[in-house]
């Protein structure tokens, strides 16, 4: 009885992963700058990547700049910018202190949004200069690399004051309800309850233990349970992986 | 010991069970529902507080229209006379559409005063009205994304609200549905005048 029962959960485990999937937007990059189009050179998005490596450590802040060929049919770049910050969780959880920057070529758009917590830092009004002054003079002659980094630059220039950094990366911080929403955090408790029922059943092994079945499951749970914390780790190496931090729709969009 | 008052005591601490846990999830989200109300009344006086910078500002340029001055504070002073809770979501829809439609002709003529701008180069190449026109879009844009997380608490509260077994006590435990923000029909594509705030949006070209 029990080992069915968890086989549903399991089955269903592996069902719901598929569900949660809902829009199909881009991943979450897993660089701070990313060139989906091909207009930068390779030697200045490593050097820029390292730059704001640093300034996450330095400031906590995340920005991150992704370059693309062009708008999804039909959206516009200030409601696409939104949702991406949404779900890519730019800042951490508790300041929302990120930047996302968007360049889509063909339709000569960029928009520069701060979360919540560098709207202070990042007005509107500034965000539409560094455009207007910073990147599209560049970006008309054709320098998209040389526009992108002076944007940067500007941008880390107006944020660099806000918050004050730990010298490391953030890790992604899980609270005790995300753990326990999480799949893995409801299968654990499942799995409690199912052993806690067991006590009172016949699955109790000879020295008072619990059962084969029972065991085999927890040493799988556990077992899954290391490779599933593997994603979210901050760490000194590696790119950006999203801190919680969301967005309230400021900043500005411009073009060229 | 009477089995069968046993039972029945047992199934009324259920009942209670089940009452406490709904009035407990109910009031969770109709307060998520009351903060994002907040939020969306910040933003919302955010746009109020830019528009006497604003009109001044465009007063300065030679001979500008009058007309969509006047429009402009005429339309400010009509949301400031709809009676509406700051730190409370309104639970009367009609109420709610009143204060849409105020604030949906505050952004016309908002939008309205900024294509005039458009026939004023000399305004139009002031810092100051660049910076304020960079305002008023990001504001504007902050509604929209207020806006929709206000419906999607309000979504999540009244589904809260129909679902078992909730829906048994909801009722009588004095939580009533939330109405939401309309959307404008066409609002989901983007306006084909840029400066179409709000209201009354013109189909892509």
């Amino acid at each position: 009885m029990i080992r069915r029962l968890l086989a549903a959960f399991l089955l269903f485990g592996s069902c719901a992963g598929g569900l949660f999937g809902g829009e199909s937007l881009p991943p979450a990059p897993s660089q701070y700058v990313t060139d989906e189009s091909g207009v930068i050179p390779g030697a200045l998005i490593a050097q820029l990547n390292q730059r704001l490596a640093g300034f996450e450590k330095q400031t906590s802040n995340q920005f991150v700049v992704v370059v693309y060929p062009k708008l999804p049919e039909g959206s516009s770049i200030d409601d696409y910018t939104q949702r991406l910050y949404s779900a890519w969780k730019i800042g951490t959880k508790k300041n929302s202190n990120g930047v996302l920057m968007l360049v889509f070529l063909q339709d000569r758009k960029v928009r520069i949004q701060p979360g919540y917590g560098l709207e202070g830092a990042l007005p509107d009004a500034l965000c539409s200069r560094i455009i207007r002054e910073t990147m599209a003079p560049a970006f008309r002659s054709g320098n998209y690399g040389g526009g992108i980094a002076s944007g940067i630059t500007a941008v880390m220039q107006a944020t660099k004051g806000e918050y004050k950094g730990s010298g490391a990366k953030n890790a992604k911080q899980t609270t005790l309800k995300d753990f326990l929403f999480s799949p893995l955090g409801f299968f654990l408790f499942v799995l409690v309850i199912l052993i806690i029922a067991g006590r009172n059943r016949r699955d109790i092994g000879p020295g008072g233990g619990i059962g084969p079945g029972t065991a085999a499951a927890t040493g799988f749970f556990l077992g899954s349970a290391g490779g599933w914390g593997g994603g979210s780790g901050g760490g000194d190496s590696g790119g950006f992986s999203g801190g919680g931090g969301e967005s309230g729709g400021g900043g500005s969009s411009g073009d060229w | 010991m009477n089995k069968t008052l046993l039972i029945i005591l047992g199934v009324l601490v259920l009942i209670i069970l089940a009452a406490v846990g709904s009035y407990n999830g109910l009031i969770g989200s109709s307060q998520a529902v009351d903060a994002s109300w907040a939020q969306v009344q910040n933003v919302y006086q955010r746009r109020a507080d830019l528009i006497p910078n604003l009109v001044q500002t465009v007063q300065g340029a030679a001979n500008f229209e009058k007309s969509t001055i006047v429009q402009v504070t005429e339309a400010r002073a009509s949301v400031g006379k709809v009676n509406i809770n700051q730190n409370q979501a309104p639970a009367d829809a009609a109420q709610l559409a009143q204060y849409q439609q105020a604030q949906g002709q505050l952004g016309t003529a908002l939008s309205r005063l900024l294509v005039v701008a458009e026939n004023y180069p000399d305004l139009k190449a002031t810092a100051n009205f660049r910076d304020l026109q960079a305002q008023l879009e990001g504001t504007e844009n902050r509604i929209t994304v207020e806006r929709g997380r206000f419906n999607a608490a309000v979504q999540a509260y009244n589904t809260k609200i129909k679902s078992l077994p909730t829906v048994f006590f909801a009722g009588f435990l004095g939580f009533q549905q939330k109405p939401y923000f309309q959307s404008t029909a066409g609002s989901e594509t983007a306006p084909a005048v840029k400066f179409d705030f709000g209201a009354a949006p013109t189909p892509a070209k």
